[in-house]
This record gives structure tokens, sequence and C-alpha cells, in this order.
């Protein structure tokens, strides 16, 4: 997941890295990011058992004429590696990154700028067999003001043309898209309401979503929405697992949500994050000890479990996921089901589940990689397999345009059923 | 990685030396004895150690590779409680508490954690290596002096390996005193986590003399495909502590 997030930020960075370099220099820093993956990878034989991608893609490695290039090259050797959480990024300055917030980049198709922290669309997407939908519209936001509506499918955007492509993730790209602005201020999109197809462009403006942090790693766009529902239940949905995210579960728990009949997580579109978030969210969220399955660290066998907290909630929970949900939000999905703390609903999740960190290498590459490797209490892979949903049901854009979301009226009626019982 | 990092983190700083108040002038000469009783000159040359009570460390610490900052503050009242705070970057707070008893763990805003029994006896142990009062054989039951000296960072060093108590459930301890100084240079050990037991190596160096007591500085660790620096700022010896020093506060909000 963050690999496709990194897609858009090393475009930006690429571009200020055109100075030539040597066939040397290529080869020195292949060998440092090879060697940097194996050291840390969950198979003992990384270095046999993947030389054939390394000897496949050395020769365009050697070959890249500046550093972005030279990333991107090293990226399409990461991609057969096969595994997740595996991306490059070229070394960035302070200088670099100061002038990329300023850069307006042409990729041949169309230009895009950033937007600058807590400004953009206002938008929440969601993909479905519809294609990428408009989830939410936040409130008094550019897009609600724009005439932006829950359940409108995305055809167009900034210059992209949204359309099913073998390979590409494109939720990830429109999520970013819709943070991001043309060179003249305006975000330009094409909406269908399933009649018609609109053409619609606004300015971007105030939005509520956070930076969030990553130790060591990137910062990324973040939001955190909870509500108690006029059915008495208590819903929480967040896009990364931060610390900053726990702690807003925890203020709910406590708060707006502790009467509540049953409690509704939606980790749809939840690209994961901080693997010691995941215990404290079942901590405040569960009233039972949950053990999110097997680590494997540099060999060594770890468990993380969650520690009941004594004003944690108590009653029924589900989960909602989808095939956006990653890494640790699978771990916490695939922990909940195991123990059988709550139910799980929605579409089977994204597979990508293999515990990493970053890390700036000398050569001043920077380098996400696999710390190891990741199983369920059952002793199935989560990476490749995804979590499966106990009840499968996807929302629907005719839903979402009169306010119904699938999976999560679903979820909440059962969770009143077993409230009643 | 960030929770097994700060379990791991308080037993890397905590890794700097042993007791040393000597007891064993009565046992027989052997080359081990005669060895335990130079290593506790080498820590403290002026028999300080028995007037200390409590003890205060403040360390930063680097994770080489992910260039994250670790501010540490570890708190002793021999010879039973421990205090560890930790900061990773502004990314998270972390304290533990254990007095002799009773052990909990604080994360800050995210909650409490009661410690396992087998990090309680970990803690124990910090405390009774870190204590200057105690010698080597209350420490462990048994120490076991290798018939070869192994090289460490270039230096050759004795290696001993010391069996904690046994009512302590540790596994034993590996520890390696340069042969010039005395003082240790490396120590090997399985740190109890709440997530299992990870192994541990930890360099110690730049030993200076503070207050009569030499301290290591420095120390590289490394756990889980991970190094971590540490350079110790500040050692208070017998700093003055409130009563309530070891309590554990109430969950904030």
């Amino acid at each position: 997941m963050i690999k496709t997030i990194f897609c858009l930020l090393a475009l930006f960075g690429s571009v200020l890295l055109a100075g030539e370099i040597s066939r040397e220099h290529a080869q020195a820093v292949l060998d440092e990011i090879y060697g940097e993956i194996g050291k840390r990878h969950f198979d003992v034989d990384f270095a046999e058992k993947y030389r054939k991608h390394y000897l496949k893609h050395q020769p365009a490695i050697l070959n890249a004429p500046n550093d972005g290039e030279l990333a991107t090259a090293l990226n399409r050797m990461l991609e057969d590696f096969g595994d997740s959480h595996l991306m490059v990024q070229p070394p960035l300055s302070a200088a670099a990154q100061e002038a990329t917030r300023q850069l307006e980049v042409k990729d041949g198709s169309s230009a895009i700028r950033p937007n600058p922290p807590l400004t953009g669309s206002g938008i929440d997407v969601l993909e479905t067999g519809e294609g990428i939908l408009i989830w939410r519209v936040e409130a008094d936001s550019a897009a609600a003001k724009a005439g932006l509506k829950s359940g409108m499918a995305i055809q167009h955007i900034l210059g992209y043309e949204i359309t099913p492509t073998e390979g590409t993730e494109w939720f990830p790209i429109v999520r970013q898209l819709a943070d991001m602005t043309a060179p003249d201020g305006l975000v330009y999109m094409n909406v269908s309401d399933g009649a018609e197809v609109t053409p619609v462009q606004f300015e971007a403006g105030p939005v509520k979503k956070q930076m969030v942090h990553f130790p060591g790693g990137p910062s990324l766009r973040g939001g955190y929405y909870s509500e108690l529902r006029d059915d008495g239940i208590g819903y929480i949905c967040f896009d990364w697992f931060t610390q900053e995210m726990i702690q807003l579960v925890r203020r709910d728990i406590r708060g707006k949500l502790k009467d509540a009949e049953g409690l509704i997580i939606d980790l749809r579109g939840n690209g994961g994050g901080l693997f010691h978030s995941i215990d404290w969210l079942a901590s405040w969220t569960v009233p039972q000890k949950v053990t999110f399955g097997s680590l494997k660290i540099t060999q060594i066998p770890l468990k993380l479990s969650s520690t009941p907290q004594p004003r944690g909630f108590k009653k029924k929970l589900a989960v909602i996921i989808d095939k956006n949900t990653f890494s640790s939000a699978e771990i916490f999905a695939a922990g909940i089901q195991d123990a059988g703390a709550g139910k799980i609903y929605g579409t089977t999740s994204g597979g990508q589940c293999l515990p990493s960190i970053f890390l700036t290498l000398p050569s001043g590459f920077r380098l996400q990689t696999i710390m190891g490797e990741e199983t369920r209490s059952s002793g199935e892979r989560i990476e490749k397999n995804g979590v499966t949903p106990d009840v499968k049901i996807e929302a629907t854009a005719a839903g979402l345009a009169v306010g119904i979301d699938g999976p999560v009226e679903k979820a909440a009626a059962d969770l009143l059923a077993a409230a009643e019982k | 990685m960030m929770r097994l990092l700060n379990l791991l983190l308080l037993s890397a700083v905590c890794a700097w030396g042993f007791g040393c108040s000597s007891s064993i002038e009565t046992e027989p000469q052997s080359e081990l004895n005669v060895l335990l009783k130079k290593i506790e000159q080498a820590v403290d040359p002026d028999g300080v150690g028995r007037n200390i009570r409590t003890m205060r460390f403040s360390a930063t610490s680097e994770l080489v590779e992910q260039k994250i900052k670790i501010q540490t503050v570890i708190t002793y009242r021999f010879p039973n409680e421990i205090k560890e705070q930790v900061r990773i970057g502004e990314f998270m707070e972390v304290t533990n508490i254990y007095d002799g008893k009773n052990g909990t763990e604080i994360t800050k805003g995210m909650g409490v954690r009661a410690l396992s029994e087998a990090e309680m006896n970990s803690k124990k142990f910090e405390v009774m290596s870190s204590n200057p009062q105690l010698p080597f054989d209350d420490i462990f039951d048994e120490i076991i002096l290798a018939p070869e000296k192994a090289m460490i960072n270039g230096k050759p060093c004795y290696h001993l390996t010391g069996k904690p108590l046994k009512s302590l459930g540790l596994s034993p301890v590996q520890m390696y005193f340069d042969a010039e100084t005395y003082r240790m240079a490396r120590q090997d050990f399985i740190a109890p986590t709440a997530m299992g037991n990870v192994p541990m190596s930890t360099d110690t160096y730049d030993y200076r003399k503070i207050d009569g007591l030499y301290v290591s500085l420095k120390a590289t660790s490394k756990f889980l495909g991970t190094t971590m620096n540490t350079v110790i700022e500040k050692v208070e010896l017998n700093p003055s502590l409130g009563p309530d020093e070891f309590q554990v506060p109430d969950e904030d909000d």
C-alpha cells in the first residue's frame, strides 16, 4: 500500500535528481538495496532465491541516467520479488524537499501539484465493483460546495482517466489526486451519477484531514471519523494505524460511544501503519484478550496481544474491510476473526501484510523493506491471501447516493439484533 | 516494531554494568574469583558503591538505520525499585515501573498494561545487576569462565557465562570483560518482552569515572536486525527521590 502511495510522491522527487550518475554508483546502490533487503527478509535463502531478479534487472539498473531513474529501475526489480512492503525512493535533500513542495510536475498527460496541509477537496473515496466512488463529502468543503455527492463515480481526475486497468491500483492514486490540484489551483474531475457524466472544477479549500507521521517514514494525509448513530450503534472509521488515531478511539470509547449498543470499526481503505497500534485498538474495543497471530522477525517468533482496558468497550464489535484494507488493518481484522471477538463484513482485504521498516541508507536512498513474516493464529498467511469476511457485502453507488452504506447498515442491524438478545 | 522497540530499549540501555561490591574474599583464590575481584575493582576502585542507594541515568539513543531518536531516563531505588521512561521521537512515550512486587507499563495516551511475570523477573534482574552494592554471587547462581579468551572489537576479553538466580527463570547471560581493563565490553542475553524472548547483544565502551564509579557512557545494541547507539548523558548517584517516585500514576486523559 505504502508502495503505491510513494508512486506519486516519487514523481516529485525524481525530477529533481536529473544529475548524471555512473554505472559504479548504480551498482553500489543496487548491492546496498539488495543487501539490506536480504538482511531482514523472512526467507533465509533470499540471496540465492531472488538472485534471478537481480540479474534480470541489473542491466537496466546500471543504465539508469540519474538517481530518479535508478529508483524507478530498482522498484521494477522489487515488484518482481512479489512481496509487499518493498519500495525505494531516491535521496531527497532538504532543499529538494522544499523545491518539491513548489514544483509543478508534467507527467506527459497532466500537471499536478500537492495541496498544502489542511487543504484539499474534502472527499473520501471507496473502491467497489462499480469503480472509484465518492464515499463521503466533508461538510462545507470545496467538494461539497461544488456539488459532489456520495455515490458519484469518479471517471476522470486531473488528467487521469479512471478506467479498469490490469495491475493499476487506482484507489490510492485517486485518493492522493483528490488532495492535489492543477497548476492553476483548480481540481478537475468528471463524475457520474449513473445517468450522466458531469465535468466539475473547483478550488481546493480547508479540510479536516491531518498529516500523520510514520517513524522514520513518510507523512501522509489521514482522517478519523466517528459518530453515535441514531440507532445507538457506535461507528469509527480511520485511514491509518497511528498513535494519534488510537488515541482518538480511546477518547470516543470513554466518551461519546461509551453507551453504544455495539461498535463498528470501518477499515475500508485503511492502509495499515504502526504495528504497535493494533494491540491498543483491540485493548480499547474488545473486552477479551486477543492475540494477533505470530510475527517472525529475523527468525525470532513473537506474539502481539491486547490488554483489555478497564474502561474499554464491552459490547459486540463488527469490523468492515475491503480490497484496500492493508497491513496492520488486516492483522487487526484477522485477529478479531480468529479470536471470535467480532464479525468481519465487506470484501476480501488486499493481502499486503508483511511487517516493514523505513531505512535511510548510507547512499541517501530511502528503503521500505520487509523485516519479517506475519501469520495468523490459524497458521495461514495474510500476505497474498487477504482476510476473507464472514459476511460478504459491498457498498453500491445507488445506496451511497441515498445515504445507505450497505456493509455499515448490515453490521449495525446484526449488532442491534445481538444486543436485543 | 515500536512496541518491541520500547521493550527492548530498556534492556539495551540497562546493560552497562554489574554490581561491584565484593563478598568473595573468603572464597578460594581460583582464577575465576581473582578475575571477579578485578572486575569489581575496575568498576568501583574506591568502594563508593556501598553508599549508593538511588541512581538515575539519562540517555539518548538512535536507531542507526531508521534515524529515530529515543530519550530514556532510568531511575533506581535499591534494592527493588526501578522506573524506566522512554520517549521515542514524537511518537510514543512509555513508562515502566517495577516496585519489587508489581510491574506496570504505561503508554501515554494509549493505556496501561500489567507486566508479565517474566518481564517483572527481568526488571528484578536489571535492578540487581545495576546495584553497586551487590556482588556477583548475589546476582548469579553460577558463573563459568570460558577457557579461551574471546576477541571483542579487536580486544581479547574474558568470557563469562552467568546463570541468573534460578527463581528468576532467566536465560544465561554471556559477558565479555576486557582482559586489560577488566571492564565489560559486551553482554549477550535474552530479553523477555510482552511479545516473547528476544536475543540482544550490547557492546559497552567509553568508561568514565563519575563520583568514584566507572560507568560506560556509550553502548551499541543489536536486536532483531536493528542497531541502536546509546549515549549516557547524565549519571546521578544518590539523587533525591520523592516517596511516590515508583507509584503508578492515574490513567491520564
